[in-house]
């Protein structure tokens, strides 16, 4: 089977007009007047976004063309005036090449491409190239418009992990690390430790698997060599990215140490702890970031045992305690916000960057191989794990989940926590609720 | 698996089947050989060449840019002659000969001429493939009046172009118009709208006999009746071009019988678009489905398949759209029949006309005349079975709103 690389995959991450779902004012036709409104900047003055109000089913929200990646629209289009843009990923019809068919409307299952009868042609949501007049007319929120082709600028060309690695079926953290040395670049060095990566960056026999200067290290020296490197840097005059991309037991466990007195010392280093709440290619045991009640099989399930007994333990509040310049935590569900955290960490010259990453392990948590994404959408979605980041101390949600959805949205996807009961759920929710109330206590409204 | 793959024909489901190819593989050989003269076009837009909408330079779907970017060689030209299995090649017109490793056969339909005495003395066109828009248009010059035998989707199309370019249009058709798609109350409420724009129409009639007198035709109704006109266009419908395909050992029923990957009978030869008769959705029967949404998803599994991938169709749905002095008429899965719940409303004198088709919880056929609502996302409530028990009555009323919150609530799944 032929490899589709990440490159071909990023192509298709675009920017989008979204909108939160069913959140819009009772017939509030903001939108549809800003889009009717924008007179010379379009190429029609029909609208192309819609309010959706049905009162009986209590639903009030909007419909616009979402950009498909690849648009059924265009293939059917039998005069090709249907395009993507490469860059922006804007799906626009070219008017004068538009035969009015309809076939278009036809093909899209999503009400994004619309009739106009009066000019006999089919119009759909352009963006107002970049600049939608919908999202600025909306006081409420409900549009947004994600500027992702601004972060697929922010990737380099070149894949440094190379096509095939040695990880678990579904493994996130392997799509992390990939996704890291897309933006970090070649002049990386990556530092490893035991853990599941680390076969990934050793590779097979004597080939690595990297494109860039690898190191893999000890638990507990990782921190410290990097150390070593940099000053080593420093005295040839050199920079580079310094990056550990390790794992949990690594640095909340048994490494702690050495990060927390290179981060009190200001080493400039990125440090990278990608988070699946376990010892995993161990055989899946425990470890200080499981969560309360999680099974593993150091904290099994049966008898008086009812997954892990302690709550787990949370690492990013313990690095934004040592004062430095860049704390977050991120998640790939949400690869844009990686991406902007990411390049941040990099500019950091006068300190430790730190990113905490959440990194399903559908081994360890019992859960199907293409399940990481959506685990991991539903762990920020159910503020289970909080999208934030603190420049210079100053705490930020990236992602502020206003309506969280219930835990048991999360918690069903893994068996892990089959064995939860109603009421461990709902001390679940308790404990998810005060963790995110802690990061509130130090956050500032977003900017 | 390095390979090559050949594919006879360049239309929509040849064009398909490429993309989903160079979706899944980059290193395999893909060529594209093709009968035609003309760079990959859309069928769907010839009528629109008639109507000089747009011209023939805007047509082209796939130019030398885009196939070097798909790294696909195009042959135009070629035709095929025969298939030989076992040996894994094909024979062209030529004689020369070509291997492949998988062979997808696109080579789509040509129209039926039915049979009518005198036809051969007269002048008459059909418009299925670009060569016959060509000859269409060399016939229309100098001429004012034209006849369409066929009441389909194309037909109306037709005629509208025709019309909309000035010329006097005379349908002819054997029951009503959009018969397909469209009771005969319905029906008649777009006669009315195309009557309203200066175009005859002749209903039950089939022609009996044609006949040449000077520089016209005359048709003589099988009812009874002479039209006199100066050029006869057949759209009688198509029939899937598989002449080449005898004692080639893959079999062909009403087309080439294909399974819901889109694999004939023969190893490594799949078949799509026009000329595959594929399972249907709604009954599993297999069936010629010679529209373009068929075209393209047929293509894009045969695609995948080819490239080694495992993916099935769901089978082809029903449907058209076409629209006409800015009119639509959308129509979409199975007409009424004894064991449905059909709700619709009587087309008044403003035209409008909805009528949704449901069995058990699930919405199976809509059609609508002038009613402003999105038909792919009805396509999607048919094809995607969404549970619609407890809104038959609300999609009715609020067709465009409710189907777009119906969908809305099953992609959230």
């Amino acid at each position: 089977m032929a490899y589709v690389g990440i490159r071909e995959a990023m192509k298709n991450f675009k920017d989008a007009l979204v909108s939160k779902y069913n959140s819009c004012p009772p017939f509030c036709r903001l939108c549809e007047e800003a889009c009717a409104r924008r007179g010379g900047k379009g190429s029609f003055e029909a609208t192309t976004i819609h309010a959706v109000d049905i009162p009986e089913v209590d639903f009030h929200g909007v419909i616009a063309c979402i950009q498909c990646s690849t648009p059924r629209c265009m293939e059917i289009c039998p005069t090709g005036a249907i395009a993507k843009d490469d860059v922006t990923g804007i799906v626009r019809i070219q008017s004068e090449q538009c035969i009015g068919c309809g076939l278009c409307t036809l093909e899209c299952p999503y009400g994004g491409v619309y009739y106009n009868s009066e000019k006999q042609k089919s119009i759909k949501c352009d963006t107002c190239d970049g600049e939608p007049e919908c999202v600025i007319a909306c006081p409420y929120g409900v549009l947004e418009f994600l500027k992702n082709s601004e972060t697929v600028k922010r990737l380099h060309e070149e894949d440094f992990l190379s096509p095939g690695v040695r990880s678990c079926a579904g493994c996130m953290a392997e799509l992390g690390l990939r996704l890291a040395l897309r933006v970090l670049g070649p002049n990386t060095v990556l530092f490893g430790a035991p853990g599941c990566i680390l076969p990934v960056i050793l590779g097979l026999d004597t080939q690595s698997s990297t494109k860039v200067a690898t190191f893999p290290c000890l638990f507990t020296n990782v921190i410290a060599t990097m150390t070593g490197v940099s000053r080593y840097y420093r005295h040839l005059g050199k920079s580079a990215n310094l990056l550990a991309f390790v794992g949990d037991g690594c640095l909340a466990d048994i490494g702690l140490q050495t990060l927390s007195g290179a981060a009190e010392r200001g080493e400039n280093l990125i440090v990278i702890v990608y988070d699946n709440e376990g010892y995993m290619n161990t055989g899946v045991q425990r470890s200080s970031t499981t969560p309360h009640s999680g099974w593993t099989n150091t904290s099994p399930v049966g008898g008086s045992y009812q997954g892990k007994a302690q709550k787990s333990k949370y690492l990013p509040l313990i690095m934004l305690a040592h004062e430095i310049p860049y704390v977050a935590t991120a998640n790939l569900a949400y690869l844009d916000d990686f991406v902007q955290k990411l390049t941040k960490a990099m500019a950091v010259k006068d300190g430790l960057s730190y990113i905490h990453l959440f990194s399903p392990c559908p081994v360890g948590w019992r859960a199907t191989a293409d399940s990481g994404i959506t685990i991991s959408r539903l762990a920020v979605e159910t503020n289970y794990f909080p999208l934030w980041e603190a420049e210079n101390g100053k705490v930020v949600l990236t992602r502020d989940i206003s309506s969280p959805k219930p835990i048991r949205e999360y918690t069903k996807l893994m068996g892990r926590f089959s064995h939860l009961t109603e009421e461990d759920l709902n001390q679940f929710e308790l404990f998810v609720d005060k963790r995110l109330d802690l990061i509130r206590s130090f956050s500032h409204p977003k900017t | 698996m390095a390979g090559k793959h050949l594919i006879i024909g360049s239309g929509l489901a040849a064009l398909s089947a490429l993309r989903k190819i160079r979706e899944i593989n980059r290193t395999d050989e893909i060529r594209l050989v093709t009968m035609e003269n003309h760079p990959p076009y859309s069928l769907a837009a010839l009528p629109y060449l008639i109507s000089k909408r747009i011209d023939k330079a805007g047509l082209c779907l796939a130019d030398k840019s885009y196939l070097d970017k798909m790294e696909c060689s195009l042959e135009m030209g070629k035709r095929v002659i025969r298939i030989v299995p076992d040996a894994k090649e094909v024979i062209y017109q030529d004689h020369s000969r070509e291997n492949f490793d998988n062979l997808l056969i696109a080579s789509g339909a040509e129209p039926i001429t039915p049979n009518i005495g005198g036809l051969k003395k007269v002048p008459f066109a059909n418009l299925h493939t670009m060569d016959d828009c060509d000859r269409l248009q060399k016939l229309l010059v100098g001429k004012k009046e034209v006849a369409i035998y066929g009441g389909g989707m194309i037909s109306l199309e037709i005629a509208a172009a025709l019309l909309e370019a000035g010329y006097r249009v005379n349908i002819i058709v054997r029951s009503y118009i959009l018969r397909r798609y469209l009771d005969q109350k319905t029906s008649e409420s777009v006669e009315r709208l195309f009557r309203d724009h200066g175009c005859q129409i002749s209903s039950g009639s089939e022609i009996a006999e044609v006949r040449k007198n000077k520089n016209k035709v005359e048709i003589h109704l099988a009812k009874g009746g002479v039209i006199f006109t100066a050029l006869l266009i057949m759209t009688t419908g198509v029939k899937s071009r598989t002449a080449f395909l005898e004692n080639s050992g893959i079999e062909v029923n009403q087309g080439i019988v294909v399974d819901r990957r889109m694999r004939t009978n023969v190893l490594n030869i799949y078949a799509a678009g026009d000329v595959a008769e594929a399972p249907d959705f709604f009954y599993r029967q297999p069936g010629v489905s010679a529209i373009a949404p068929s075209a393209i998803q047929q293509g894009r599994i045969a695609g995948a398949n080819m490239a080694g991938e495992v993916m099935e169709d769901r089978g082809w749905v029903p449907m058209n759209v076409a629209k006409f002095f800015g009119h639509s008429v959308s129509s979409l899965g199975l007409p009424p029949d004894g064991s449905s719940q059909v709700l619709r409303n009587e087309p008044g004198s403003n035209h409008h006309y909805k009528e949704l088709i449901f069995r058990d919880n699930k919405l199976i056929g809509a059609r609508f005349l002038d009613v402003d609502i999105d038909p792919g996302v009805f396509r999607y409530l048919i094809e995607q079975e969404v549970d619609v028990e407890h809104y038959k009555e609300m999609l009715f009323e609020k067709p465009k709103a409710m189907s777009r919150w119906l969908m809305l609530e099953y992609e959230k799944r």
